[in-house]
């Protein structure tokens, strides 16, 4: 598809059968703004309709995440918690964590759930598995207050560095893009992936240092820890809110695994972009 | 056509160039969300439909207005009724500020008044210097709406050109092929013997496959048994939207069908099948449930012959012949 000034004024749209590895075209996203920020919020403004609690499970689902984990691991495991709290300890691990398996699994499910909208108006595709970021990203800043809240019960403090926070929730965001764009679209073709992405962020949980830390690995290994895109942002979130190092090397083999997947995703999403209202 | 026009789905070969910008309209009320009120609704619907938030903030009274839901803004569509729907959903349609508007027959929706006003402001847009591409069965429709007829026979272009030229074509075109007969189409376990070669439906002494309303017409099936059944019977079904409305069958129980030829011929009744597409099934029975079956071997159009109330979609699929009276 190419659109061209025609005429002054008016343009000219021409569609042909597109071929090959046709990339993602950036014009026509930004051209699509509009209707990525109206889905945004939109998905925002339905998240907690006709719930009692309202916006409310944005605080309590965190906090019963972090309730359960402090008694299972915590207590009851005994897993160690680098000297912090162990409930601060979760909390800071389960608020990012949170914030990618809900985007993943919703990006996963957005196309499908969406077929209306495919099936009967042209739009970049792509907009579909990223307007369910915004709702992710208003949970995570309700959680955050939460997070303020028990930092400063416990007494840690809030620190200049957490400044760095945004940063991570970004490198998240570009993670959990790539891999919710990747199940959004096979999950087009191959419905399996729906009964698969449950199960998929059940293991990812336990691959990624949310109720363990990650100095439970030798050192020499720890690289491969790393490998799970999710965990390098996900560790140094937690670093940042109890105020110690963050382990840089870890942070960039997350980020070279996150950009490989986010490249394979939009290539593939590209590829098969075209199919979806034939296919869904 | 539609879809590849509006991209939805992309063309295998061919090439299209659109001059200006161009918005499709395949179903009123895409997008909208149940949960989210009337006033959240235009947006969400504008946007998709590809307007920006600033046209349709500068058009929202007028599209309001239009839709005449002045105080039902702040209420959830789900509360809505199927008429307030799509009352507002092709409110935000009509107010599209595009070159090109591809319509396809989403008219057929709201009441009688609605449907008139939204005519209305489809001939106002394609009097003011823009492109209505509309798609559809509706004759009187096209007649009204359009000032010159495309006519796809088979994914190909079978005629361009004048409307009332372009209308006869259609009625006229249809039927005079013979539809030809699939023979994987049809399911079932009775896989040999019976083979059917032909379906025609004739009205007024010629054959057609637009049939009117007000007068009966035939179904002839022809076809060829491979060997004799001491039973057979040939079943014809008439359905509409997939659900069967009624069947009839070309002899009673017990009738033998020798091999060779055959011919079989149903006589259907005026007043029965009120306006539209009906798809014609075609089988056959043998006692001891051996079949087959194919739901659609040809579809016919009843033409909206008919006046007044019964060629309202709401009033039913079939009318029957009833006697009336009133009394004080």
């Amino acid at each position: 598809m190419r659109q061209e000034k025609y005429f002054g004024h008016d343009w000219v749209t021409i569609i042909e059968p597109r071929r090959g590895l046709a990339g993602l075209d950036m014009r026509e996203l930004w051209a699509y703004r509009d209707l990525l920020w109206v889905l945004l919020t939109r998905d925002i403004r339905v998240r907690y309709k006709q719930t009692l609690l309202g916006a409310g499970w944005a605080i309590l689902r965190p906090l019963l995440s972090t309730l359960v984990f402090t008694v299972v691991f915590g207590r009851m495991a005994k897993m160690p918690s680098e000297g912090a709290p162990y409930a601060l300890f979760a909390l800071a691990g389960v608020l990012p964590w949170t914030f990618f398996s809900s985007a993943v699994a919703a990006a996963g499910e957005s196309l499908v759930g969406s077929q209306h909208l495919v099936s009967k108006i042209y739009f970049p595709r792509l907009l579909i598995p990223l307007s369910v970021l915004g709702a992710c990203v208003v949970d995570l800043t309700v959680g955050l207050l939460v997070l303020v809240a028990m930092s400063l019960w416990y007494g840690v403090g809030i620190t200049l560095s957490w400044v760095a926070l945004p940063l991570l929730v970004a490198f998240l965001v570009l993670c959990s893009v790539g891999i919710g764009t990747l199940f959004a679209a096979l999950n087009v073709t191959y419905r399996d992936v729906r009964h698969l992405i449950p199960y998929a962020l059940q293991v990812w949980l336990y691959a990624t240092p949310v109720v363990y830390p990650p100095t439970l690995f030798p050192e020499q290994w720890r690289w491969l820890l790393y490998l799970n895109p999710a965990a390098g942002p996900i560790e140094a979130f937690r670093a940042v809110v109890l105020d110690r190092a963050v382990d840089v090397q870890g942070l960039a083999v997350s980020l070279a695994a996150s950009l490989l997947i986010l490249a394979v995703a939009l290539l593939y999403f590209g590829r098969v972009e075209r199919r979806f209202a034939d296919v869904i | 056509m539609l879809k590849v026009l509006s991209r939805i789905t992309s063309p295998t070969t061919g090439r299209v160039t659109v001059r200006g910008r161009l918005a499709s309209l395949l179903e009123v009320g895409t997008g909208f969300h149940p949960e989210l009120t009337g006033r959240e609704n235009v947006f969400l619907n504008g946007v998709i439909l590809g307007m920006s938030r600033r046209e349709i903030a500068r058009k929202f009274d007028e599209i309001v207005a239009f839709a005449e839901l002045e105080r039902f803004l702040e209420t959830p569509v789900k509360r809505y009724s199927s008429g307030m729907y799509v009352r507002l959903a092709f409110a935000v349609a009509a107010h599209l500020d595009a070159d090109i508007l591809l319509v396809d027959e989403v008219l057929a929706v709201g009441d009688a008044a609605f449907q008139r006003k939204s005519i209305g402001k489809m001939e106002e847009v394609a009097g003011s210097g823009r492109a209505v591409v509309f798609v559809s069965h509706n004759l009187g429709a096209v007649r009204a709406l359009c000032s010159s007829v495309l006519l796809l026979e088979g994914g190909r272009r079978a005629f361009l050109g004048g409307v009332e030229e372009g209308l006869s074509r259609y009625e006229a075109g249809w039927g005079i092929e013979v539809v030809p007969l699939d023979r994987r189409a049809f399911h079932g376990n009775l896989k040999t013997g019976v083979e059917f070669t032909k379906i025609e439906t004739w009205q007024h002494g010629s054959q057609t496959l637009v049939i009117d309303p007000t007068s009966e017409f035939e179904v002839i099936v022809r076809g060829r048994a491979e060997r004799s059944f001491p039973s057979l019977e040939v079943n014809l079904g008439f359905s509409r939207d997939g659900v069967r409305l009624f069947s009839c069958h070309d002899a009673p129980r017990g009738t033998s069908m020798p091999e060779g030829t055959f011919s079989s011929r149903f006589e259907l009744p005026a007043h029965l099948l009120r306006p539209g597409r009906w798809s014609i099934g075609l089988g056959a029975y043998r006692q001891g449930a051996e079949w087959k079956w194919n739901p659609e071997v040809a579809v016919i159009e009843v033409s909206e012959k008919w006046g007044g109330r019964t060629d309202e979609r709401e009033s039913g699929w079939v009318t029957v012949a009833f006697r009336a009276e009133r009394s004080r």
